[in-house]
Protein backbone atom coordinates (compact mmCIF):
# COMPACT_ATOMS: atom_id res chain seq x y z
CA UNK A 1 0.00 0.00 0.00
CA UNK A 2 2.93 2.59 0.59
CA UNK A 3 4.54 1.57 -2.16
CA UNK A 4 1.74 2.43 -4.33
CA UNK A 5 1.05 5.61 -2.99
CA UNK A 6 5.19 6.30 -2.94
CA UNK A 7 4.61 5.52 -6.97
CA UNK A 8 1.94 7.42 -7.24
CA UNK A 9 3.74 10.45 -5.40
CA UNK A 10 7.07 10.25 -7.27
CA UNK A 11 6.23 8.83 -11.00
CA UNK A 12 9.10 10.86 -12.45
CA UNK A 13 11.34 8.99 -10.18
CA UNK A 14 9.82 6.01 -10.97
CA UNK A 15 10.60 6.81 -14.69
CA UNK A 16 14.30 7.52 -13.59
CA UNK A 17 14.24 3.80 -12.28
CA UNK A 18 12.98 2.11 -15.36
CA UNK A 19 15.32 4.16 -17.66
CA UNK A 20 18.62 2.85 -15.66
CA UNK A 21 17.04 -0.04 -14.76
CA UNK A 22 16.68 -1.08 -18.59
CA UNK A 23 20.07 0.76 -19.31
CA UNK A 24 21.96 -1.55 -17.11
CA UNK A 25 19.80 -4.64 -17.87
CA UNK A 26 20.58 -3.75 -21.84
CA UNK A 27 24.60 -3.21 -20.66
CA UNK A 28 24.48 -6.20 -19.15
CA UNK A 29 23.77 -8.20 -21.92
CA UNK A 30 25.54 -6.71 -24.41
CA UNK A 31 29.14 -5.20 -23.04
CA UNK A 32 31.81 -8.06 -23.28
CA UNK A 33 33.32 -6.79 -19.99
CA UNK A 34 30.11 -8.09 -17.90
CA UNK A 35 29.67 -11.68 -19.37
CA UNK A 36 31.44 -15.07 -17.86
CA UNK A 37 35.01 -15.36 -17.82
CA UNK A 38 34.67 -18.29 -20.16
CA UNK A 39 32.60 -16.01 -22.68
CA UNK A 40 35.12 -13.65 -22.24
CA UNK A 41 37.71 -15.60 -23.48
CA UNK A 42 36.06 -17.66 -25.87
CA UNK A 43 36.71 -15.89 -28.82
CA UNK A 44 40.15 -15.50 -27.95
CA UNK A 45 40.71 -19.46 -27.39
CA UNK A 46 38.70 -19.86 -31.08
CA UNK A 47 41.54 -17.86 -32.19
CA UNK A 48 44.35 -19.56 -30.93
CA UNK A 49 42.87 -23.23 -31.76
CA UNK A 50 42.33 -21.91 -35.35
CA UNK A 51 45.95 -20.78 -35.67
CA UNK A 52 47.72 -23.51 -33.95
CA UNK A 53 45.90 -25.82 -36.85
CA UNK A 54 46.73 -23.37 -39.72
CA UNK A 55 50.78 -22.17 -39.11
CA UNK A 56 51.68 -25.84 -39.23
CA UNK A 57 49.70 -26.83 -42.27
CA UNK A 58 50.89 -23.36 -44.10
CA UNK A 59 54.26 -23.84 -43.32
CA UNK A 60 54.58 -27.65 -44.54
CA UNK A 61 52.19 -26.79 -47.78
CA UNK A 62 55.03 -24.07 -48.42
CA UNK A 63 58.18 -26.74 -47.74
CA UNK A 64 59.61 -25.19 -44.93
CA UNK A 65 60.09 -28.53 -43.49
CA UNK A 66 61.17 -30.65 -47.19
CA UNK A 67 64.74 -31.45 -47.36
CA UNK A 68 66.08 -30.07 -50.37
CA UNK A 69 66.61 -32.18 -53.17
CA UNK A 70 69.46 -31.52 -55.15
CA UNK A 71 72.00 -30.66 -52.84
CA UNK A 72 75.13 -29.45 -54.15
CA UNK A 73 78.33 -30.55 -52.75
CA UNK A 74 81.94 -28.58 -53.34
CA UNK A 75 83.93 -31.19 -53.59
CA UNK A 76 82.48 -33.78 -56.81
CA UNK A 77 83.81 -37.41 -55.11
CA UNK A 78 80.56 -36.16 -52.24
CA UNK A 79 78.32 -34.91 -55.09
CA UNK A 80 78.96 -38.32 -56.68
CA UNK A 81 78.07 -40.40 -53.46
CA UNK A 82 75.21 -38.33 -52.88
CA UNK A 83 73.38 -38.90 -56.21
CA UNK A 84 74.21 -42.50 -56.03
CA UNK A 85 73.07 -42.77 -52.96
CA UNK A 86 69.52 -44.93 -52.47
CA UNK A 87 68.17 -44.31 -48.68
CA UNK A 88 67.21 -47.64 -47.30
CA UNK A 89 64.78 -47.34 -44.27
CA UNK A 90 65.41 -50.08 -41.83
CA UNK A 91 68.11 -52.78 -40.54
CA UNK A 92 70.56 -53.52 -43.29
CA UNK A 93 69.64 -57.65 -43.83
CA UNK A 94 73.49 -58.12 -44.66
CA UNK A 95 76.95 -56.63 -44.36
CA UNK A 96 78.35 -55.03 -41.00
CA UNK A 97 75.51 -53.29 -39.89
CA UNK A 98 73.10 -56.06 -40.24
CA UNK A 99 71.55 -57.68 -36.97
CA UNK A 100 73.69 -60.48 -35.71
CA UNK A 101 77.05 -59.51 -37.90
CA UNK A 102 80.31 -58.83 -36.20
CA UNK A 103 81.32 -55.12 -36.71
CA UNK A 104 84.98 -54.72 -37.63
CA UNK A 105 86.91 -52.45 -36.08
CA UNK A 106 86.85 -48.59 -37.82
CA UNK A 107 89.44 -46.76 -38.37
CA UNK A 108 89.69 -43.73 -35.53
CA UNK A 109 90.04 -41.37 -38.78
CA UNK A 110 86.55 -40.69 -40.65
CA UNK A 111 86.91 -41.04 -44.16
CA UNK A 112 87.15 -37.91 -46.50
CA UNK A 113 86.51 -38.43 -50.08
CA UNK A 114 88.02 -35.16 -50.69
CA UNK A 115 90.58 -35.57 -49.14
CA UNK B 1 21.92 -12.19 -7.60
CA UNK B 2 24.70 -13.36 -9.96
CA UNK B 3 21.96 -13.48 -13.15
CA UNK B 4 20.84 -10.22 -14.65
CA UNK B 5 17.59 -10.82 -14.34
CA UNK B 6 17.95 -11.57 -10.35
CA UNK B 7 19.85 -8.14 -10.46
CA UNK B 8 17.09 -6.06 -12.12
CA UNK B 9 14.85 -7.27 -9.23
CA UNK B 10 17.80 -6.52 -6.83
CA UNK B 11 17.83 -3.30 -8.25
CA UNK B 12 13.91 -3.00 -8.38
CA UNK B 13 13.86 -3.60 -4.27
CA UNK B 14 16.92 -0.84 -3.19
CA UNK B 15 17.14 1.77 -6.29
CA UNK B 16 15.13 4.05 -4.64
CA UNK B 17 16.32 3.48 -0.90
CA UNK B 18 19.28 4.35 -1.88
CA UNK B 19 19.00 6.90 -3.94
CA UNK B 20 16.74 8.59 -1.09
CA UNK B 21 19.90 7.78 1.07
CA UNK B 22 22.77 9.07 -1.32
CA UNK B 23 20.66 12.54 -2.31
CA UNK B 24 20.04 13.47 1.95
CA UNK B 25 23.69 12.45 2.34
CA UNK B 26 25.03 14.49 -0.68
CA UNK B 27 22.47 17.23 -0.01
CA UNK B 28 22.18 17.31 -4.30
CA UNK B 29 19.94 15.62 -6.09
CA UNK B 30 21.77 15.29 -9.44
CA UNK B 31 24.62 13.77 -7.01
CA UNK B 32 22.19 11.28 -5.40
CA UNK B 33 21.25 10.26 -8.54
CA UNK B 34 25.04 10.06 -10.12
CA UNK B 35 26.32 8.52 -7.02
CA UNK B 36 23.03 5.92 -6.98
CA UNK B 37 23.64 4.44 -10.82
CA UNK B 38 27.63 4.18 -10.24
CA UNK B 39 26.70 2.29 -7.27
CA UNK B 40 24.38 0.04 -8.98
CA UNK B 41 26.83 -0.48 -11.74
CA UNK B 42 30.01 -1.05 -9.65
CA UNK B 43 27.76 -3.41 -7.63
CA UNK B 44 26.52 -5.62 -11.16
CA UNK B 45 30.05 -5.05 -11.74
CA UNK B 46 31.57 -6.95 -8.89
CA UNK B 47 28.67 -9.38 -8.29
CA UNK B 48 30.66 -12.06 -8.09
CA UNK B 49 32.98 -11.03 -5.42
CA UNK B 50 29.70 -10.83 -3.35
CA UNK B 51 29.90 -14.11 -1.17
CA UNK B 52 26.46 -13.62 1.00
CA UNK B 53 23.48 -14.97 0.79
CA UNK B 54 20.63 -13.33 2.14
CA UNK B 55 19.11 -10.33 1.03
CA UNK B 56 20.23 -8.16 3.92
CA UNK B 57 23.48 -9.04 3.33
CA UNK B 58 23.10 -8.01 -0.42
CA UNK B 59 21.80 -4.56 0.90
CA UNK B 60 24.45 -4.31 3.38
CA UNK B 61 27.18 -4.80 0.36
CA UNK B 62 25.44 -2.19 -1.89
CA UNK B 63 24.99 0.40 0.59
CA UNK B 64 28.86 -0.72 1.58
CA UNK B 65 29.95 0.29 -2.49
CA UNK B 66 27.44 3.23 -2.21
CA UNK B 67 29.30 4.44 1.52
CA UNK B 68 32.58 4.37 -0.64
CA UNK B 69 30.78 6.17 -3.38
CA UNK B 70 29.83 8.55 -1.06
CA UNK B 71 33.37 9.24 0.80
CA UNK B 72 35.14 9.58 -2.79
CA UNK B 73 32.42 11.73 -3.66
CA UNK B 74 33.45 14.14 -0.15
CA UNK B 75 37.26 13.72 -1.16
CA UNK B 76 36.86 15.01 -4.57
CA UNK B 77 33.85 17.09 -4.61
CA UNK B 78 32.60 14.80 -7.67
CA UNK B 79 30.85 11.39 -8.43
CA UNK B 80 32.62 8.54 -9.79
CA UNK B 81 31.45 7.77 -13.12
CA UNK B 82 33.95 4.64 -13.76
CA UNK B 83 31.74 1.24 -13.50
CA UNK B 84 29.50 3.54 -15.74
CA UNK B 85 31.92 3.81 -18.49
CA UNK B 86 32.81 0.49 -18.00
CA UNK B 87 29.00 -0.11 -19.06
CA UNK B 88 28.89 2.30 -21.75
CA UNK B 89 26.70 3.42 -19.78
CA UNK B 90 25.78 7.49 -18.81
CA UNK B 91 22.76 8.37 -16.25
CA UNK B 92 19.70 9.30 -17.58
CA UNK B 93 19.17 13.02 -17.93
CA UNK B 94 17.88 14.74 -14.40
CA UNK B 95 14.80 17.10 -15.67
CA UNK B 96 13.73 19.66 -13.70
CA UNK B 97 10.28 17.94 -12.70
CA UNK B 98 12.39 14.74 -12.01
CA UNK B 99 14.65 16.85 -9.48
CA UNK B 100 11.91 18.46 -8.19
CA UNK B 101 10.51 14.74 -7.05
CA UNK B 102 13.76 13.77 -6.07
CA UNK B 103 14.03 16.52 -3.86
CA UNK B 104 10.61 15.80 -1.84
CA UNK B 105 11.38 12.01 -2.24
CA UNK B 106 14.52 12.98 0.28
CA UNK B 107 13.07 16.12 1.76
CA UNK B 108 15.82 17.97 0.95
CA UNK B 109 14.48 21.15 2.38
CA UNK B 110 14.42 20.33 5.24
CA UNK B 111 17.94 18.77 5.32
CA UNK B 112 19.04 22.01 4.43
CA UNK B 113 17.04 24.03 6.72
CA UNK B 114 18.38 21.28 9.67
CA UNK B 115 21.80 22.10 7.87
CA UNK B 116 21.85 25.64 7.70
CA UNK B 117 20.24 26.59 11.03
CA UNK B 118 23.62 24.00 12.50
CA UNK B 119 25.95 26.13 10.59
CA UNK B 120 24.29 29.53 11.94
CA UNK B 121 25.36 27.41 15.49
CA UNK B 122 29.06 27.04 14.74
CA UNK B 123 31.62 30.11 15.78
CA UNK B 124 32.75 32.52 13.22
CA UNK B 125 36.07 30.89 12.57
CA UNK B 126 34.85 27.14 12.25
CA UNK B 127 32.10 28.67 9.53
CA UNK B 128 34.31 30.65 7.56
CA UNK B 129 36.79 27.41 7.92
CA UNK B 130 34.12 25.05 6.77
CA UNK B 131 33.01 27.45 4.10
CA UNK B 132 36.57 28.07 2.79
CA UNK B 133 37.08 24.13 2.45
CA UNK B 134 33.94 22.87 1.83
CA UNK B 135 32.16 25.43 -0.26
CA UNK B 136 34.73 26.96 -1.98
CA UNK B 137 36.84 23.57 -2.07
CA UNK B 138 39.75 25.70 -1.70
CA UNK B 139 43.38 23.47 -0.75
CA UNK B 140 44.39 23.65 2.75
CA UNK B 141 47.43 25.51 2.42
CA UNK B 142 44.44 28.63 0.84
CA UNK B 143 42.69 27.92 3.99
CA UNK B 144 45.10 28.38 5.77
CA UNK B 145 46.81 31.50 4.46
CA UNK B 146 43.06 32.69 4.46
CA UNK B 147 42.76 32.39 7.91
CA UNK B 148 46.46 33.17 9.16
CA UNK B 149 47.25 30.06 10.79
CA UNK B 150 49.24 26.82 9.91
CA UNK B 151 47.77 24.28 7.67
CA UNK B 152 47.68 21.78 10.42
CA UNK B 153 45.72 23.80 11.99
CA UNK B 154 43.91 24.47 9.12
CA UNK B 155 42.71 20.52 8.80
CA UNK B 156 41.77 20.05 12.22
CA UNK B 157 39.78 22.66 12.38
CA UNK B 158 37.70 22.13 9.59
CA UNK B 159 37.86 17.95 10.50
CA UNK B 160 36.64 19.15 14.35
CA UNK B 161 34.09 21.45 12.35
CA UNK B 162 32.60 18.67 10.52
CA UNK B 163 32.30 15.97 13.32
CA UNK B 164 30.63 18.41 15.31
CA UNK B 165 28.57 18.90 12.80
CA UNK B 166 27.66 15.65 11.85
CA UNK B 167 27.32 14.62 15.49
CA UNK B 168 24.11 17.71 15.55
CA UNK B 169 22.89 16.87 12.83
CA UNK B 170 22.36 13.07 14.19
CA UNK B 171 20.43 14.49 16.86
CA UNK B 172 18.46 16.22 14.62
CA UNK B 173 15.39 13.75 14.00
CA UNK B 174 14.97 15.05 10.53
CA UNK B 175 18.51 14.92 9.67
CA UNK B 176 19.54 11.91 11.59
CA UNK B 177 20.06 9.48 8.71
CA UNK B 178 21.84 12.12 6.53
CA UNK B 179 25.31 11.41 8.71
Amino acid sequence: MTNQVDETRFPAVDRLRETLRADLMRAARTSPRTRPRFFRRRRMIAVVVVLLAIIPAALAGAGVFDSPDDVEYECPEAQRQHDDSKVVVGAPVEGPDAPGSVRQEASTQPEDPCD
Amino acid sequence: MRQPEAFGDFFDAYFEDLLRYLTRRACDAEAGLDLTAESFAQAYLSRRRFRGSTEGEAAAWLYRIAKRQLARYFRKGAAEQRALRRLGLERPELDLETERQLERLASLNEVRVALSAELNELSPARREALQLRVIDELPYREVARRLEISEAAARARVSRTLRELAAALNQNPITEEVT
